[in-house]
């Protein structure tokens, strides 16, 4: 069996901006989960990766490194997104 | 095995025996690896740095009469073995290192099964034990996605055992990685383009881990030069296991987080849901906190005020100063601030809510859309964010920024966030001025509080800071999920703790400072230390002298500008300064009610929401200024302070003059 789209055709839609499966999805004409599983192919090569935008800023920095080391002191810090948001790029070669 | 650090985050767990074997949990990201590994352990989790490595890992002791004992090793989410990043390099050179390891489950989510099984097909071309753990298959079933599991152990070569870490029925895997543990090794997944049979050619007779279809052995692939071409190999294999084991039951193969996400993160109807929702949360919070606070206030300037003078007059210190710094200090500046304690649980649960549902992620992303039409950057939007919580944190997070412009730009913006702090004197001026629609007024503040973003924004961007490129967002969204109890209270609790560690050490400091400020006369009075009235005290007067400057706010009187000098310091300590301004016993509400009566010309509201407005816009505290100092320079610093004073004035000034002019 063939794979459903070629991984090529994935890597320009990530290297042209398509940050998440749902665009890949949407540019490559596939489906969600054909979508996810050429991603993690691609990423098994390094040829895209899966990249931190933003993890709070405990997750960034630790708490030995802010400023209120009392204790994250207010709603919002840390686990604004659960593990973080995350978003797919291509790795320059 | 790792050499465990502590953490504020984990339970340190029991350790295995020494010399017990190894077996380490593998799996990609949110594939319900760390649940099912304290499923394993009993929760015991002890975090810490694998030697020699930064990567953090966590161990514990997993015991079952099938195998006696065992050390666990929860490796870090990873899509490859790729040794790409050193997450992955660890979890790689532990696999490939020969003998590191006893066997390896691999944590495959049924949900997402074709990303799975291409970290599955890495794992099982090392020759190593290997148990693959189907996990999420409830979530699959809702999607309308039946996964066969013989199917794929026929297709990997190993056990497969289906499971849900969650209701802990995990024996069945401990049967398997016994198996595993005491049978011959199967044999490598070997995947060989262009060769029929796949076999390798110690391949033994048995052999059930080389299906006759287009492979290649993935080991090598890593190291080739055409590895595109290895993974579109491999991305056919896995595209066809997944056809072949997996069955769809339902036509739609839209899940509720694509029903939802399609009216949530719409670009119309988004920022009017994400406006609605933070309304409800401001709504619900101040109107179920407010009964329980009232409790609170009535118990501490009640019996407790009683209690504690009955007790210094049982010890012949009436009157004295130590009663005056206990009874007008800490019992009406800390009781105070712990009437707070109801309507910060109640938030930090809502907003938990929002966040472990999935909800915040959506918002930040219908937020950044609209960040990115007014023309300023849409991922400077996700530390200002967190400057909602605490703007301290915020602006150490401008470091994920990668354009040094973003960084300043979002450095001098984080103070116009409004923090939670400042949470606590919008209510009480707001349930004091606007009792009927305290909720609303609430939430108005918060919404000003992203109109001065903008306006912020806009006001650099046309002067100081003028180039400046646009970075979109585009975010993987993960999917909703219901909210665990536990994580909501863990959360909860984290937040309310910390807040309160926060607000203590600064209230009792500036409460020592405000009254030693309230028993020195003033200047130019005939009263003794320790014998002043705190109307004729030096607190007063240097409040009196700066209260000049806000004669157009309507707010000028020397107990709200008091607490605006105090609030210079932090916001936590304006209530609580405020408070130890009126007579042990008195009701704060409406001594402030009279004072602003007075200060406006009979124009109360609209002073009190000069005030609140004067309070969101200036200077937050001196720890947001250090690390301001720290990201940006003194210079810019001094700027941003500059800014805030004359934007918070100027805002004040208006709100006032317009309020009062319509009523």
């Amino acid at each position: 069996m063939s794979a459903p789209v070629p991984l090529t055709e994935v890597l320009a839609a990530v290297a042209e901006g398509a940050g998440s499966a749902d665009e890949v999805s949407r540019r490559c004409g596939v489906s969600r989960d054909v979508a996810e599983t050429a991603l993690a192919a691609l990423a098994s090569t390094g040829r895209v990766r899966r990249t931190l935008v933003f993890a709070g800023a405990c997750a960034t920095d630790g708490c030995s490194s802010c400023g209120s080391s009392g204790g994250c002191a207010s709603a919002g810090v840390g686990s604004l997104v659960g593990s973080g948001l995350t978003a797919w790029r291509a790795v320059p070669r | 095995m790792a050499e465990t650090v502590a953490n504020c985050h984990e339970t340190p767990g029991e350790p295995a025996s020494p010399g017990a074997r190894t077996v380490a949990l593998v799996g990609s990201p949110n594939s319900g690896k760390s649940t099912l590994f304290n499923a394993l352990t009993g929760a015991g989790r002890a975090v810490g740095n694998y030697p020699g490595t930064s990567v953090e890992v966590g161990t514990g002791r997993w015991a079952d009469p099938a195998f006696g004992e065992l050390s666990l090793t929860d490796l870090p989410g990873a899509y490859s073995l790729d040794p790409m990043s050193p997450d992955e390099a660890l979890t790689a050179d532990l696999l490939h290192g020969g003998g590191q390891v006893d066997a390896v489950v691999v944590v495959c989510d049924a949900a997402h099964l074709g990303r799975s099984l291409v970290l599955a097909t890495h794992v099982r071309a090392v020759p190593v034990p290997v148990v693959v753990a189907l996990t999420m298959t409830d979530v699959a079933a809702r999607r309308g996605v039946e996964v066969e599991d013989s199917v794929l152990a026929e297709r990997l070569g190993v056990d497969v055992v289906r499971l849900d870490p969650r209701r802990r029925n995990v024996h069945e895997l401990a049967r398997a990685v016994s198996d595993a543990l005491t049978q011959p090794t199967a044999h490598p997944l070997v995947l060989r383009p262009g060769e029929p049979d796949g076999c390798m050619p110690d391949c033994p007779a048995n052999c059930t881990a080389c299906p006759a279809t287009e492979l290649t052995d993935l080991a090598a692939s890593l190291a080739a030069d055409d590895d595109l071409a290895e993974a579109e190999a491999v991305f056919a294999w896995v595209s066809e296991t997944t056809e072949l084991a997996t069955t769809r039951t339902l036509d739609d193969h839209r899940t509720w987080t694509d029903r939802i996400d399609r009216w949530v993160t719409a670009p119309a109807l988004g920022p009017l849901v994400f406006l609605g929702v933070m309304w409800a949360v401001f709504a619900l919070t101040t109107t179920v906190a407010a009964p329980l606070q009232d409790v609170l206030d009535s118990f501490f300037s009640g019996p407790v005020t009683t209690a504690a003078i009955t007790v210094f007059d049982a010890v012949g210190l009436g009157g004295s100063l130590v009663e005056g710094f206990v009874v007008n200090g800490l019992i009406a500046g800390v009781g105070m601030l712990l009437t707070f304690i109801p309507l910060m649980a109640i938030m930090f649960v809502l907003l938990a809510f929002l966040e472990d549902s999935g909800y915040m992620a959506r918002a930040a992303v219908v937020t950044d859309r609209l960040m990115a039409r007014l023309g300023l950057p849409g991922r400077a939007f996700l530390p200002l964010v967190v400057g909602f919580g605490c703007n301290v944190p915020a602006i150490s997070a401008v470091r994920v920024l990668p354009d040094a412009r973003h960084r300043l730009l979002t450095a001098l913006l984080v103070p116009f966030t409004s923090c939670s702090a400042r949470l606590t004197v919008y209510v009480m001026v707001a349930a004091t001025f606007f009792p009927a629609n305290a909720g609303t007024v609430v939430f108005a503040m918060y919404l000003t509080s992203i109109l001065l973003v903008v306006l912020g924004g806009l006001l650099l961007r046309s002067t100081l800071i003028r180039t400046m490129g646009n970075d979109p967002l585009v975010l993987d969204l993960p999917p909703y999920q219901r909210p665990s109890v536990r994580m909501l209270g863990a959360a909860t609790w984290m937040r309310l703790r910390g807040f309160l560690q926060t607000a203590s050490g600064i209230i009792v400091a500036t409460v020592a400072v405000v009254w030693v400020l309230g028993i020195i006369p003033a200047p130019g009075t005939s009263n003794t230390v320790g014998e002043v009235p705190i109307a004729e005290s030096l607190y007063a007067w240097i409040a009196d002298q700066a209260s000049v400057l806000f004669i157009p706010t309507g707010f000028a009187e020397w107990h709200a500008i008091g607490a605006l000098i105090v609030g210079f310091v932090a916001k936590e300590a304006v209530i609580s300064s405020w408070a130890q301004t009126y007579p042990a016993g008195a009701d704060l509400q409406s001594s402030v009610y009279a004072d602003f009566v007075v200060s406006s010309g009979g124009h109360p509201q609209a002073a009190a929401a000069a005030f609140m407005v004067f309070l969101l816009a200036y200077t937050p505290c001196v720890a947001t200024l250090a690390a301001q100092k720290r990201q940006i320079g003194a210079r810019w610093t001094a700027t941003g302070v500059v800014m805030q004073l004359a934007m918070a004035w100027l805002l004040a000034v208006a709100v006032f003059q317009i309020g009062s002019a319509i009523t």
